[in-house]
């Protein structure tokens, strides 16, 4: 359907630059015919025949010409471009993914744009993005996260996509609440979500059953998880079964192990002065849940741990309960952990249901030099290719059109786990500003420093909310050193 | 008259013909050392006294950015970490491989296989350390340092979570990681002693121990001071580790400066103050290399 859609726009797109042509060949061989032709022809006309008719007639003699003389003229050669674009790894082999998808591109879209696919590691992308753009020679389009495009954005890195998506008339309201609200930033569009990487919590039903509870009901606030958790921990030291309740990293990254529970607390990233909300009443809140899962519910090895063991281990069965994991997780465990008896939970609420939201987009380098052949790519990527690209890779096409198809291939009909898991999608909500990579940097130390007692939570998140004014938010657009 | 005219007389003497082919050779090096060396460091210097994210326009600073090293606690915390692996990792190694060579050096059986093996760590990629000495320091059963700790009875730690044991134990891996290559340079230092001179010691009657404290030892200060200033270099240019182990905590605890300038060039997009950093770190490492040298200089 999308598919369709997406061709038709494209078609239509290319049909319309031939008219717009034909329409100014029109104008300009119109008025130089009216010009040229001299008035000894319709004075000739005026005597002989009504005028209307007459005009009538003219006027399609004057097409006809022009119709030639645009052939002629406005149809040069087709010209063969090559765009760039980078892409990070999703897989051991991603060009087995993306040389179909090429190869149906030139061959169902447009012959003429040569796609040369650059993979990226993931670790050094930034300092990749910001060596080529000094350097004038930026890629025509990357894989770019929600969480980086606003800092390309405010630097004027990247180009708007209004237009384009207004001349191809993109139905917007196509893509989901969460990947729509990753498109834009102070108004404009920048990005075309091709990807979606929502998470949800995960738990073993086993582990559930072992200890008492009801695999059919998963807490649905944060009080119910504590309960819950407690019910699991109990059933652990009564030696019913060897997992803890979930995990916690102690040097984890925060946005698996600190945004669920700010977000769900109801906090902002950025306080409505534009301040960091990181101290706020409900970073406080999720603060004071974060040392009780430590505390009480999470190995206390954990708390040397930087989580990359985390997943693997819910496929082992050490856990009872994993908090905000992309989909991505049951495949891995389908794939690896055949035998995991494993659910999805519901998003809990807090102050709010919250689910991570993450995105991968594409977008138009400003210093692109063929910005409509990119534009056709991306659109291409964000549709008609979009659902083969997410079943390949394991992730979710953030478009309703295309997640319609999605959920009937066999891929995902077949598995109840990601049947399951899409119903909250519409819970994932996207984060985005300016230097958020920065932000990240700083709430890191301050998470380890109340979870290892040095300081309270209220001091280390005002210290970290205070660096983040300081140098982070309107560095920008401000004038902060560095 | 006219056969001496008809003669080409060479245009380059001798002299300046092997000045210019010495020099040809040395063109491929030299452009190297100013792409990658000489050129980056003068740019990085002028960058120093912007502010500039890398994509967007440079704002002349002064000496902003050097002046706010002075009131930024993250970098002091950092600066502190990185002596304190220096401090910890620096003797350690020299003594260590000091150690290694003199045993080395006996001859005995089974010195090669040795030798291949306190070698292989200099040779493995660091990030393959990393990774593999992530394992060993895993906290609970699972870490394979607690395990055996378990089967003495002793209690088990999370080393990577505390801050007290976070650090030592990313200046163990950094100790692993180079004595065997120093143990080289110190077995190349022991071998190039003369023989006659700890026979002439030992004839005058002086025990092994003597030998080694009077002879060897002043023989290997100029071997020691190469260690010194090589283990100082690369201990305060420490980031792929803790890059990799703990990305600077808990808590700043490993936040050691190499990883600072990094996140903040990389992440933060300060290429200005990353550079002052860089510029300070360079002004340490030369000023702790000239102090070695200076106290380690062979008696004349």
């Amino acid at each position: 359907m999308a598919s369709r859609q997406d061709s038709g726009a494209g078609l239509r797109s290319r049909r319309r630059l031939l008219q717009a042509g034909v329409f100014t060949g029109i104008g300009a061989a119109g008025i130089t015919a009216l010009a040229g032709c001299g008035e000894t022809q319709v004075v000739e006309v005026v005597k002989e025949v009504p005028v209307e008719t007459i005009k009538e007639v003219e006027v399609e003699k004057v097409v006809e010409r022009v119709k030639v003389e645009t052939v002629i003229v406005e149809k040069p050669a087709p010209q063969k471009v090559t765009i760039l674009d980078w892409v990070h790894p999703l897989s051991a082999e991603d060009m087995k993914v993306f040389q179909p998808l090429i190869d149906r591109f030139n061959r169902d879209f447009n012959p003429n744009i040569e796609i040369r696919i650059d993979i990226v590691p993931w670790s050094n992308r930034i300092q990749k993005t910001m060596g080529a753009v000094a350097a004038g020679a930026p890629p025509d389009t990357a894989y770019v996260n929600v969480d980086e495009f606003t800092t390309y954005v405010v630097q004027d890195v990247l180009e708007p996509l209004d237009e384009f998506v207004k001349k191809d008339n993109v139905d917007l309201d196509d893509w989901l609440p969460g990947p729509r609200a990753g498109m834009d930033w102070e108004g404009k569009l920048y990005e075309l979500p091709h990807l979606y990487a929502f998470r949800v919590a995960y738990f073993n039903k086993t582990v559930w059953e072992k200890s008492g509870l009801d695999p059919a009901i998963t807490p649905t606030t944060w009080t119910e998880h504590s309960e819950m958790l407690t019910q699991v921990m109990a059933a652990k030291a009564a030696g019913s079964h060897d997992a803890f309740g979930t995990a916690q990293a102690g040097l984890g990254h925060p946005v698996t192990y600190w945004n669920p529970y700010f977000y769900q607390a109801g906090g902002s990233l950025l306080t409505e002065d534009g301040k960091s909300g990181y101290n706020s009443a409900a970073g406080l809140e999720a603060a004071d849940k974060i040392l009780e899962v430590m505390e009480n519910f999470a190995d206390p090895a954990d708390r040397g741990s930087n989580g990359r063991e985390h997943r693997p281990g819910f496929g082992q069965g050490n856990y009872a309960y994993r908090h905000n994991d992309e989909l991505g997780l049951a495949r891995t465990i389908e794939k690896d952990y055949p035998d995991l008896n494993f659910g999805v939970a519901e998003t809990m609420t807090g102050n709010v249901k919250w689910t991570h939201g993450g995105l991968g987009c594409k977008c138009i380098f400003a210093g692109s030099k063929y910005k409509d052949a990119t534009w056709e790519w991306i659109q291409f990527m964000a549709g008609a290719g979009n659902l083969e690209y997410n079943i390949e890779f394991g992730y979710v096409p953030p478009r309703q059109s295309n997640l319609d198809l999605y959920i009937k291939h066999p891929e995902v009909a077949n598995s109840p786990v990601k049947i399951r898991a899409l119903e909250e999608a519409k819970f994932g909500r996207v984060e985005k500003a300016p230097g958020l990579w920065d932000m990240w940097d700083v709430l890191k130390p301050a998470m380890q420093a109340f979870a290892l007692g040095e300081k309270t939570p209220k001091e280390a998140l005002d210290e970290a909310a205070d660096k983040i004014n300081k140098d982070i938010i309107g560095k920008y657009r401000g004038a902060q050193t560095g | 008259m006219a056969v001496t005219a008809g003669i080409r007389r060479p245009s380059l003497s001798r002299t300046q013909r092997r000045a210019l082919v010495s020099f040809l050779f040395v063109v491929p090096a030299l452009v190297l050392f100013l792409t990658f060396l000489a050129i980056p460091l003068v740019y990085s210097a002028g960058i120093s006294l912007f502010r500039w994210t890398g994509m967007s326009e440079a704002t002349f600073m002064g000496l902003d950015n050097y002046g706010r090293l002075l009131t930024d606690n993250v970098f002091w915390l950092s600066m502190k970490a990185t002596v304190l692996y220096a401090l910890m990792v620096i003797p350690v190694t020299t003594l260590a491989s000091l150690v290694a060579a003199i045993f080395v050096n006996q001859g005995l059986r089974g010195t090669n296989v040795f030798k291949s093996l306190i070698f292989i760590p200099v040779i493995t990629s660091s990030v393959v350390i990393a990774v593999v000495w992530n394992f060993i320091y895993q906290g609970g059963d699972v870490g394979l340092l607690n395990a055996v700790l378990g089967l003495v009875g002793l209690p088990g730690h999370v080393w990577m979570g505390d801050m007290l044991t976070a650090l030592p134990a990313i200046a163990v891996i950094g100790v692993w990681h180079r004595f065997g290559w120093f143990s080289v340079l110190f077995l190349a230092g022991l071998q190039d002693i003369p023989i006659e001179q700890r026979e002439a010691a030992e004839i005058d009657g002086a025990s092994q121990w003597q030998v080694f404290w009077h002879v060897t030892l002043p023989l290997l200060r100029p071997t020691i001071a190469l260690v010194m200033v090589l283990g100082a270099i690369q201990s305060f240019q420490v980031f792929d580790v803790v890059f990799i182990m703990t990305e600077g905590g808990p808590y700043y605890s490993t936040h050691v400066l190499g990883y600072y300038i990094w996140t903040e060039a990389f992440r933060g997009l300060r290429m200005g103050y990353a550079s002052a950093m860089s510029y300070i770190l360079f002004g340490s490492i030369m000023i702790i290399t000239l102090i070695q040298l200076r106290i380690l200089r062979p008696a004349t």
